[in-house]
């Protein structure tokens, strides 16, 4: 019988929501792919997951029941299956049929995907491993790499497993959320219950000069205007003061407060369209995104945006509540407040690779699974001179990425459309 | 590449259309199809497990209307009905994607206990049902998962607190006794007797191993 210490961990106060409330229908799994510029050799994907999964140790991770809370145990079996991609992506990780992994690799092509369950790590820690995992399979792929770089970690992966929700909170926080209902998206399902996949290519620096001299933007905030007015044209008559359009934007802490977890540290913002005339240019638009984005982002407000929670969960009556009596009152917060949005558009920002191996990778991108009442989700991320934007839907309309896109080439930028194949 | 010239956008799919507006495209690039073609199947097991629902109802609306009308006086459709719906949980822990072994042994046993017990209350309850049936499940379930963690070395201490739930739950027959509603006490006596040796044996012998797992079960404030 084994003797050997079991390393476990906590959930960080992000993560405690997401084993509750995961499902088949509600997957908390987000995607990141990066393509190669030539095809993956499924053995050598295999071996070179089973040599990073050990070494990370915020993956190499099981989730356990505990009379209280869940947790994070070391997990310890053999790496998962590597597999060829043959479903929808981002579908709920069972961890039964995953050697208790909540992590999967797959490929297609030229293209590795790593599909995370959120309660691991937000898409910080999502890139970290797959960059690890795609360095392993170039240096098996490529001897002449091997011979050149070790066969260790790069110097700029972090193993940290801090929670710096807990490191950062202030307490006696009051609550900034306003539970209030958004104008959500309706339309006619997909057949089949099909997960729609669209990527929009840009150049960043097409992008960076409209969205700096046109609008005075960011292009981040270019972007979430860009669904803004999208979503507005699409439903004029249909948003009012009372249900407007708020669009969650999740923005690292890391920045901020100086840290460099792996585990998710992430505060959700919203850039808020509320209409009182009827009809608005995108220029307006485009500013009032702007303001409203702005406006949110000082540390001041992150910092009493995760507070609140974090102080609740630190509360010792909170704390001493059995766990499937916890798991009913987060399901029923999460409930009323899961139609606070319209749509969740996030960042994962300029991934950036080692020289050796630039010469291999032709891009990254990522996408997060929609989910109840926000069934078109956005993932952006970049890769050298590229950005991807990428869009999942449930809904077999395509009217506001139609109309995302057009604004996009009425303001002179070259747009290619990739998409999974189910609009057609 | 083919342009969507009313869209302004270069679609890189392997389609004629533009999944944007249905336009037809221009340029003859035959395009590539960068996933795979998913067309989501409906799983044969889910489609057995409907099926067995679907004739589970009409079985038992039939056994209780013939019960009822041959004024038969045990309640024998009522077996039939919860047999089925025994039937229907085992079938669904199966088709439960997520449910782990663990689950699935502990609900199934614990499930047919109930399924018993009920039986016996049906036939007017001579008791065998809680004297032998309920502490025999519980020896059983001991005995199981002392073979399941000489199997799974590699995290033996992780049955520990099953062990103590198995030992709590040999209380009940126990408890049945004081109460009446037990009147055999010698299986109940050799269940409990048993996992409370086990269970001890695993808290005193496990050692530091099942130390540290029974305070990460347990715990409240974290680390």
């Amino acid at each position: 019988m084994s003797d050997k210490y079991i390393r476990w961990d906590k959930l960080d106060n992000t993560a405690n929501l997401f084993p509750v409330i995961a499902g088949d229908s509600l997957t908390n799994t987000y995607r990141i792919s990066a393509t190669l510029k030539e095809d993956v050799d499924q053995a050598l994907l295999q071996q070179a997951l089973d040599i990073v999964t050990p070494k990370i140790p915020g993956f190499n991770l099981r989730l356990r029941y505990g009379i209280f809370w869940y947790y994070f145990e070391e997990n310890g079996k053999k790496a998962p299956k590597v597999v060829k991609e043959h479903t929808y992506p981002c579908r709920f990780i069972h961890a039964a049929r995953n050697n208790s992994y909540l992590f999967r690799v797959s490929y297609y092509g030229p293209r590795i995907n790593l599909e995370v369950f959120h309660v691991l790590t937000d898409g910080m820690g999502g890139i970290t491993f797959l960059r690890e995992l795609v360095y392993q399979y170039l240096r098996l792929a490529h001897p002449e790499l091997k011979e050149k770089l070790s066969d260790s970690l790069s110097p700029e992966t972090s193993l940290n497993r801090d929670d710096s929700f807990l490191t950062n909170y202030k307490t006696k926080s009051k609550s900034v959320y306003k539970v209030k209902k958004s104008f959500l998206i309706k339309g006619e399902r997909l057949p089949h219950d099909a997960f729609g996949v669209m990527h929009a290519y840009l150049d960043i620096g097409e992008l960076k000069s409209v969205s700096k001299n046109k609008y005075s933007c960011s292009i981040n905030e270019y972007l979430v205007a860009t669904f803004i007015y999208a979503a507005y044209k699409e439903n004029v008559g249909r948003i009012s003061p009372d249900k407007p359009i708020r669009v969650a934007v999740p923005v690292n802490l890391r920045p901020y407060f100086d840290s460099i977890t792996t585990k998710n540290f992430f505060a959700m913002i919203s850039a808020e369209f509320m209409p009182e005339q009827r009809d608005y240019t995108f220029e307006e638009i485009a500013t009032i995104t702007r303001d409203s984005l702005r406006s949110q982002l000082t540390k001041e407000n992150l910092e009493n945006i995760f507070s609140y929670n974090v102080s609740n969960e630190q509360m010792f009556a909170a704390r001493a509540v059995p766990l499937p009596l916890k798991n009913i009152a987060i399901r029923l917060v999460y409930t009323k407040s899961a139609l606070a949005n319209t749509t969740t558009i996030t960042n994962i920002g300029n991934i950036t690779v080692s020289d050796d191996y630039k010469p291999y990778i032709e891009m990254f991108y990522a996408m997060l699974a929609f989910s109840k009442g926000q069934e078109l989700k956005g993932t952006i991320a970049s890769y050298g001179n590229t950005l991807c934007y990428s869009i999942c839907s449930a809904w077999a309309d395509t009217g506001i990425q139609r109309r995302m896109f057009k604004q996009m080439s009425s303001d002179g930028l070259n747009v290619t459309i990739e998409t999974n194949g189910v609009f057609s | 590449m083919k342009k969507c010239n009313f869209c302004n956008v270069i679609i890189k799919d392997e389609t004629d259309h533009c999944p944007l507006c249905g336009g037809v495209l221009e340029g003859n690039d035959p395009g590539v199809s960068t996933y795979p073609n998913v067309l989501k199947k409906e799983k044969a097991v889910s489609f057995i497990f409907r099926l067995m629902v679907f004739i589970s109802i009409i079985a038992s609306i039939t056994c209780i209307a013939t019960n009822i009308a041959t004024h038969v006086s045990i309640a024998w459709s009522l077996i039939v009905t919860f047999s089925f719906l025994y039937v229907l949980l085992i079938l669904y822990m199966f088709v439960k994607e997520n449910a782990g072994y663990r689950v699935r042994v502990f609900g199934i046993a614990a499930a047919g206990v109930v399924l018993i017990i009920l039986i016996d209350y049906i036939l007017g309850f001579r008791r065998w049902s809680v004297n032998f049936v309920l502490p025999s499940a519980i020896i059983l379930m001991s005995a199981t998962f002392l073979l399941l963690m000489l199997i799974n070395r590699r995290n033996w201490q992780s049955y520990a607190l099953i062990h103590v739930g198995i030992f709590l739950s040999s209380l009940i027959p126990i408890i049945m006794y004081k109460f009446d509603i037990v009147t055999n006490p010698y299986v109940s006596q050799v269940a409990f007797g048993l996992s409370f040796v086990i269970s001890l044996g695993i808290i005193i012998l496990g050692g530091p191993r099942v130390k540290s797992e029974l305070y990460r079960r347990f715990h409240i404030l974290g680390k």
